[in-house]
C-alpha cells in the first residue's frame, strides 16, 4: 500500500508481460519441436534423451518425403484444391454476399438463414452420403470431389464474412456509378470490389486455409497416393507396422509453412475479418 | 461491432427514400414498383449461384442421407441397398457407443470452449494492459512479436499440429516426459484432457484476437474516471472491462461451441484415434468410423442425421437469439 500508483502500474505491466511471454513460448513449443525433430537423424529422434543436441543435422527426412511419399504431386494437389476453393467460394460467395447486402428480396432473409445454418453442418455427416454420390459420379480419386466438398462448406462462411464488408461501402458511390449507366454487375466488379478489398482479402485467406488444411474429404475420397493432397499424404506415414516419425515431422512442417507464411502476409486482414465477423 | 448489428443496417427492403416519396404521384408509384421488381431480379441474379450450389451439393446429400438411414447398405457384404425400416434409428438408442460418443463430445465441447474463452479473455486483458500501459517503440515491437507468436497455432493445419503434439507427448521419445523425468503415455492415460489441451492450443489464439478487439474498443476515459475514484486494477476489471466485453464473450463461446461440436475430427483422429477403447470417440469420428471402417452406411447415416439435427437446432437457436438481441 505504500507503493505509488505508478510503481504499482509498472509492476502490473511487468507481471502481465512475463505471463504473456510464457504463454507465447507454450504456443510456439509444439511446432518448434516439430521443426527441430524433422532435422534430426533417426538415431537422435528415437532416444530417451530427446533434449540433447543432435549428433548431426539431417535433411534426409525431407528428401524421403519427395522420394517415398509423393510429396511433389501432393504439394501440387494441395495447391490446386486451395486455389480452386478460393476462386469458387470468393467468386460465387462474393456475388451472393453483395446481393444479400444490397438487393434484399422477399425471402432473402430466409435464404440467408438457410446458408448460415449450412455453416454449422457436421462435415463428417455430410461426407457419408457424398461418398456414395461421388462414387456413382466417378469422382472418387480426383481433386474435383474434394474441391466440391470443401467449397460447399466454405461458401456460407465466405458470405457471412463478406456481407458486413459490402454493407460498409457507402451507397452513394454505387448510386453515382449506376447513374453513370453501369449495370449492377459492373458496379459490383468495378466499384464495390475495390472498395471492399480488406473483406475480400479476409475471405481469400480463410478460403485458402479451408482448402489447404482440409483432411476429411481427401482421406475419404482419395486412395490413390498420386492424387492425394499433403494432409492425407501425412496419414500414409502411419502404417499398422510403423510410424515414420522423421518424415511425419518434416511433412508437418512442409504442410504448415505455406499456411503460416500466408497468415503472416495477410495478418492485418485476418484480424480485421475477425473483428467484423463477430 | 457484432455482425448482427451490421446485418441490420443494410436490410431496408424499400428502395432509397429519394425514389419513394410518400406524396409521389401515380406514375412515380408505378415506377417505384417497377424499380422494386427490378431490384428483386438483380438480388436473385446475385444470390442464385450460391443458393443453387449449396442447395444442390448440400441439400441433395442430406436428402440422400435420410434415404440411406432407412436402409441397410454394407458394400463389403453386398452391393445392394435394402430397406431396413427403423432399425438404424433403434440402434442409435440401443448401441451404447452412440450414447457414450454424445457424452464425450459434450464433455470435450464444454471443457475446451471454457478453457479457450476464459484463457483467451485473460490473455486479451493482459495484452491490452501492456499495449495501453507502455508507450514507445519497444512496447510496440513487443506486442507485435507476441501477436505473431499467437497467430502460429491458429495458422497451423490441425493435422500437422496434432502430430506435433503426439511427438511432444510421446511416452518414450517425447520431450515432455524427458523434462518431467517420467514415462507417462499421456494420450492413453489422459486422452480426453490431451485433446482438450491440443484444441485449446489451436483455437485460443482466435479467442484472444476477438477479445482483444473487444477490450481495446472500451473508452479509455472510463478507466481514467474509475482510477480517479480510487478503483484498483481488479476493481476496474470487474466493473468496467468484463461487463463491457461479456456479450462478445458469450457469442464467441456459442460459435466456438458449435465449431467444437461439429468439427472436432483431425486432432482426435491423429492423436488418440478415438481411444483408448472409445474414451475419445467423438461424434464426427464415430460417424466416419461406422461408415468407412465398418462400412455400415445405414447406421452411419442415422448417426449423421442425429449429429446434424443437434447442430442445426443449436445453430438456428443461436442465430435467432442473436437477431433478437440486435433488435
Amino acid at each position: 500500500m505504500t507503493m505509488s500508483y505508478h510503481t504499482r502500474k509498472r509492476l502490473g505491466v511487468t507481471a502481465s508481460s512475463v505471463t504473456l511471454t510464457v504463454i507465447a513460448v507454450i504456443m510456439l513449443v509444439p511446432m518448434a519441436w516439430m521443426a527441430f525433430t524433422s532435422f534430426k537423424p533417426d538415431a537422435d529422434i528415437f532416444t530417451t534423451t530427446p533434449l540433447q543436441i543432435p549428433e548431426a543435422f539431417s535433411l534426409e527426412h525431407y528428401s524421403n518425403l519427395f522420394s517415398q511419399f509423393h510429396f511433389g504431386p501432393s504439394f501440387v494437389n494441395s495447391a490446386i484444391i486451395a486455389i480452386a476453393t478460393v476462386v469458387i467460394s470468393v467468386g460465387v460467395g462474393g456475388l451472393a454476399a453483395y446481393g444479400f447486402a444490397r438487393y434484399p428480396w422477399r425471402g432473402s432473409e430466409v435464404a440467408l438463414g438457410f446458408l448460415m445454418v449450412a455453416r454449422m453442418v457436421t462435415p463428417a455427416a455430410l461426407v457419408v452420403p457424398m461418398y456414395v454420390i461421388m462414387q456413382s459420379l466417378g469422382l472418387l480419386n480426383s481433386v474435383t470431389g474434394v474441391i466440391v466438398g470443401v467449397t460447399v462448406l466454405n461458401l456460407p462462411f465466405v458470405i457471412w464474412i463478406l456481407k458486413p464488408f459490402f454493407e460498409t461501402v457507402p451507397r452513394e458511390v454505387e448510386e453515382a456509378a449506376e447513374l453513370d449507366g453501369l449495370s449492377p454487375f459492373a458496379v459490383f466488379f468495378k466499384v464495390v470490389l475495390p472498395l471492399a478489398k480488406p473483406g475480400i482479402m479476409t475471405a481469400v485467406l480463410y478460403s485458402f486455409l479451408a482448402g489447404w488444411t482440409d483432411l476429411l474429404f481427401p482421406m475419404t475420397f482419395i486412395t490413390d497416393a498420386e492424387v492425394m493432397p499433403l494432409t492425407s499424404s501425412l496419414l500414409q506415414m502411419q502404417t499398422g507396422y510403423k510410424i515414420y516419425w522423421g518424415e511425419l515431422m518434416a511433412g508437418g512442417i512442409v504442410l504448415t509453412l505455406p499456411a503460416v507464411i500466408l497468415c503472416f502476409a495477410l495478418q492485418r486482414y485476418l484480424l480485421r475479418g475477425l473483428r467484423t465477423g463477430y | 461491432m457484432t455482425s448482427s448489428t451490421l446485418i441490420r443496417r443494410g436490410e431496408g427492403t424499400s428502395p432509397s427514400p429519394r425514389r419513394d416519396r410518400p406524396s409521389a404521384p401515380r406514375e412515380t408509384l408505378k415506377a417505384s414498383q417497377e424499380t422494386s421488381r427490378r431490384r428483386r431480379r438483380i438480388g436473385l441474379a446475385f444470390t442464385i449461384p450460391s443458393l443453387a450450389f449449396v442447395g444442390l451439393v448440400m441439400a441433395y446429400p442430406i436428402v440422400y442421407l435420410v434415404y440411406l438411414s432407412f436402409n441397410t447398405y454394407r458394400p463389403l457384404s453386398s452391393p445392394d441397398v435394402t430397406p431396413a425400416g427403423l432399425s438404424n434409428f433403434i440402434e442409435l438408442f440401443t448401441d451404447s457407443t452412440v450414447g457414450n460418443s454424445l457424452v464425450v463430445t459434450l464433455q470435450f465441447t464444454i471443457a475446451s470452449v471454457l478453457l479457450e474463452v476464459v484463457g483467451g479473455t485473460l490473455c486479451a486483458v493482459l495484452l491490452a494492459s501492456v499495449m495501453l500501459g507502455v508507450r514507445g517503440r519497444a512496447a510496440k515491437i513487443y506486442s507485435r512479436v507476441l501477436g505473431s507468436a499467437y497467430i502460429i497455432p491458429f495458422a497451423v493445419p490441425a493435422i500437422a499440429g496434432a502430430y506435433a503434439w503426439r511427438m511432444l507427448l510421446d511416452a518414450q521419445f517425447g520431450p515432455v516426459n524427458a523434462v518431467l523425468g517420467t514415462n507417462i503415455p499421456w494420450l492413453v492415460e489422459f486422452p480426453l484432457l490431451s485433446i482438450i489441451v491440443i484444441d485449446a492450443w489451436k483455437m485460443m489464439p482466435f479467442v484472444i484476437f476477438v477479445m482483444l478487439a473487444a477490450v481495446m474498443s472500451i473508452e479509455p476515459t472510463q478507466y481514467e474516471a474509475a482510477a480517479l475514484d480510487g478503483a484498483g486494477a481488479a476493481r476496474q476489471l470487474f466493473t468496467i472491462t468484463l461487463p463491457s466485453i461479456l456479450p462478445i464473450m458469450v457469442i464467441t463461446a456459442a460459435f466456438r461451441a458449435v465449431d467444437a461440436f461439429t468439427k472436432v475430427f483431425d486432432t482426435v483422429f491423429a492423436t488418440t484415434g478415438g481411444g483408448p477403447g472409445d474414451e475419445t470417440r467423438v461424434l464426427p469420428l464415430l460417424i466416419w468410423r461406422t461408415a468407412f471402417t465398418h462400412l455400415d452406411f445405414g447406421a452411419a447415416s442415422a448417426q449423421a442425421l442425429m449429429a446434424l439435427a443437434i447442430s442445426v437446432v443449436f445453430g438456428a437457436a443461436l442465430l435467432i437469439s442473436q437477431r433478437r438481441n440486435a433488435r
